[in-house]
């Protein structure tokens, strides 16, 4: 059990799936030695298949009672993560003639494999992006999966890593982790994940992902810090949620949901209801969708007013440096 | 959580899981370990011919975790031991419609072990040895070919051993592995199996077969339940 939790918020109204924080963490983690394929965070149109294809549909997780763990399947490298392949640069960039940028090795998935394709008909087709990495998770399937005790649960900050010198790439953890967020390295012969930069976050610095979000989307404290955003926005304002609570890990890495504008009828008027489903909303996020919308709508309405938002302001976030608090208990900066 | 509680949790699982007929002392194999001027990691090699063939049941193993579920399809294993001046060669021999030796995402490779109580007693246990009694573990693996020198003193405490004086490599053929092991008789690893070089005696061992198709990886393997003995010859 770990005695203080570091959790992230990523506000999906801000997010503009741009991809750099997928690039930051690859350059800095995931490009070489059998990892080239991984990515520890990636960013996935909603809805759709995601990475890796079908994740939702793997299983893992512990079964509603909390104390089984359910069966899940290992993801393939072709059909559900998609191979590292090659792009016909020097043929794009150096030589004659209008070669467009190809890879070079025929693709069947990819990690932003269906970018922009979301859901429903003109005129209200919609889609969103959401970011995914490892939750941390305050009770982690894939811990609890490995029958050689090579994952553990940092009690200083929560962060879950495996140990290499203890893994022997059995992957029960893969298929546990009801997030797919473990990937087996074959050149390595063992499972290896997201390590939410602990050496970045050793030294106050925060992850490559979020410190690099040029949405300024993404806020990173530990959740028993009443000043940082992540007390804030989920305890406080209760407007960032668990990405599918129901599997019953307790993830850390917490979701403003998107609102969106209205669907328009068949004589062109708009209707009031939002195009993004409610209730595909709550498939995702949980119960406490609705709640969270209403807090926002409420808050965005006193800004647009001219009134003050605390909210608002803390979302915003007009000064980068006001995202992040990793100061450790006792040297944080107020 | 601690080793003693680890390694009783596992025996409540063990006490749990395990058919009462499984204990009972099944006789075990004898291999005779011939006498040959050439022993070694080749499972090819013509050695083998003249060495005799002794057949070894086998059988899932206990689940040491609720993540190792699964009936394991390797039964029955033919086995070979041949000892020359330098060494010990053991060779394995079992049923395997296809080769998995693959290293992906998704797939697991076959593999092969003996395992060794440290001190040759056969009070050891040998589900990976406990409490100070440990076990040697040589293992064989699809994907790299090469053996694995290996030790362990209870379920999930299975580690390498800083020498790597094992050897190993296996072969696919008509629906076949052959895999043949080989180590000189003295070691510099002090925890390795102790093998006379004066061979006198038996020296109990036991075997483990993973079938990668099935899955079959760490405890969700075919093993031998009791130690098998290998009679060293005259
Ligand atoms: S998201 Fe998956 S890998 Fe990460 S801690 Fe939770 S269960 Fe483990
Ligand atoms: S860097 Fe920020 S805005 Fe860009 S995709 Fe990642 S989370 Fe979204």
């Amino acid at each position: 059990m770990s005695t203080r939790q570091l959790a992230m918020v990523i506000d999906l109204n801000k997010c503009i799936g741009c991809q750099t924080c997928t690039l930051a963490c690859k350059s800095q983690w995931t490009d070489r030695d059998g990892r080239e394929f991984m990515y520890w965070n990636h960013v996935e149109s909603k809805p759709g298949k995601g990475y890796p294809r079908d994740w939702e549909q793997a299983g893992g997780g512990w079964e509603s009672n909390g104390e089984k763990l359910k069966p899940g399947r290992l993801p393939r490298l072709e059909e559900d993560y998609g191979i590292p392949a090659d792009f016909n640069y020097d043929a794009t960039l150096f030589q004659e003639g209008m070669q467009p940028l190809r890879p070079t090795e025929a693709m069947q998935w990819g990690p932003n494999w269906e970018e922009d394709q979301g859901a429903g008909e003109f005129p209200n087709g919609y889609f969103f992006y959401l970011p995914r990495l490892c939750n941390h998770c305050t009770k982690p399937a894939c811990l609890a999966a490995c029958p050689r005790q090579a994952i553990s649960k940092r009690a200083e900050d929560g962060i879950v890593l495996i140990d290499q010198e203890r893994c022997r790439g059995y992957r029960y953890c893969v298929a546990a982790c009801p997030y797919k967020k473990i990937y087996f390295n074959p050149l390595a012969g063992r499972s290896e994940k997201c390590i939410f930069c602990y050496p970045r976050v050793e030294k106050g610095i925060p992850q490559a992902c979020a410190y690099q979000c040029v949405g300024r989307a993404r806020h990173v404290s530990y959740l028993d810090d009443q000043a940082g955003a992540a007390y804030r926005l989920v305890h406080e304002w209760k407007v960032a949620l668990p990405l599918h609570p129901e599997h019953g890990t307790q993830p850390n890495v917490y979701y403003v949901p998107p609102l969106s504008t209205s669907t328009f009828d068949a004589a062109g008027k708009p209707t009031g209801k939002p195009r993004i489903p409610d209730d595909y909303l709550v498939s995702l996020f949980g119960p406490g969708v609705g709640g969270a919308l209403e807090t926002l709508q409420r808050e965005i309405a006193k800004k647009e007013q001219g009134a003050a938002s605390e909210l608002m302001d803390l979302l915003i976030a007009y000064r980068h440096g006001d995202m992040f608090r990793l100061g450790r208990l006792g040297e944080q900066k107020s | 959580m601690s080793a003693t509680i680890r390694a009783r949790a596992a025996l409540g699982l063990l006490a749990a899981t395990l058919p009462l007929a499984a204990l009972a002392q099944e006789p075990a194999a004898t291999i005779q370990a011939a006498r040959a001027a050439i022993a070694a990691a080749d499972p090819d090699h013509p050695a083998w011919n003249a060495a005799p063939a002794s057949v070894v049941k086998l059988e899932t193993a206990f689940p040491g975790h609720p993540s190792i579920v699964g009936t394991a399809v390797a039964q029955r294993l033919v086995v070979k031991a041949l000892r020359s001046a330098a060494g010990l060669a053991i060779r394995l021999e079992w049923s395997d419609p296809a080769a998995d030796s693959q290293k992906t995402q998704h797939r697991f490779a076959d593999g092969a072990a003996i395992q060794f109580p440290r001190d040759g007693k056969s009070d050891t246990t040998p589900y990976m040895g406990g409490g100070g009694r440990h076990v040697n573990i040589w293992y064989w693996n699809a994907a790299r070919n090469t053996a694995e020198n290996l030790w362990a003193d209870g379920f999930g405490t299975l580690a390498r051993m800083p020498t790597q004086d094992v050897k190993a490599s296996g072969h696919h053929a008509d629906g076949k592995w052959r895999v043949a092991f080989f180590r000189a008789f003295r070691s510099s690893e002090p925890r390795a199996a102790k093998l006379p070089a004066t061979p006198v005696g038996t020296q109990p061992l036991a075997f483990a077969v993973w079938d990668g198709a099935n899955n079959e990886r760490d405890g969700f393997k075919a093993v031998t339940m009791n130690w098998q003995s290998l009679q060293w010859a005259r």
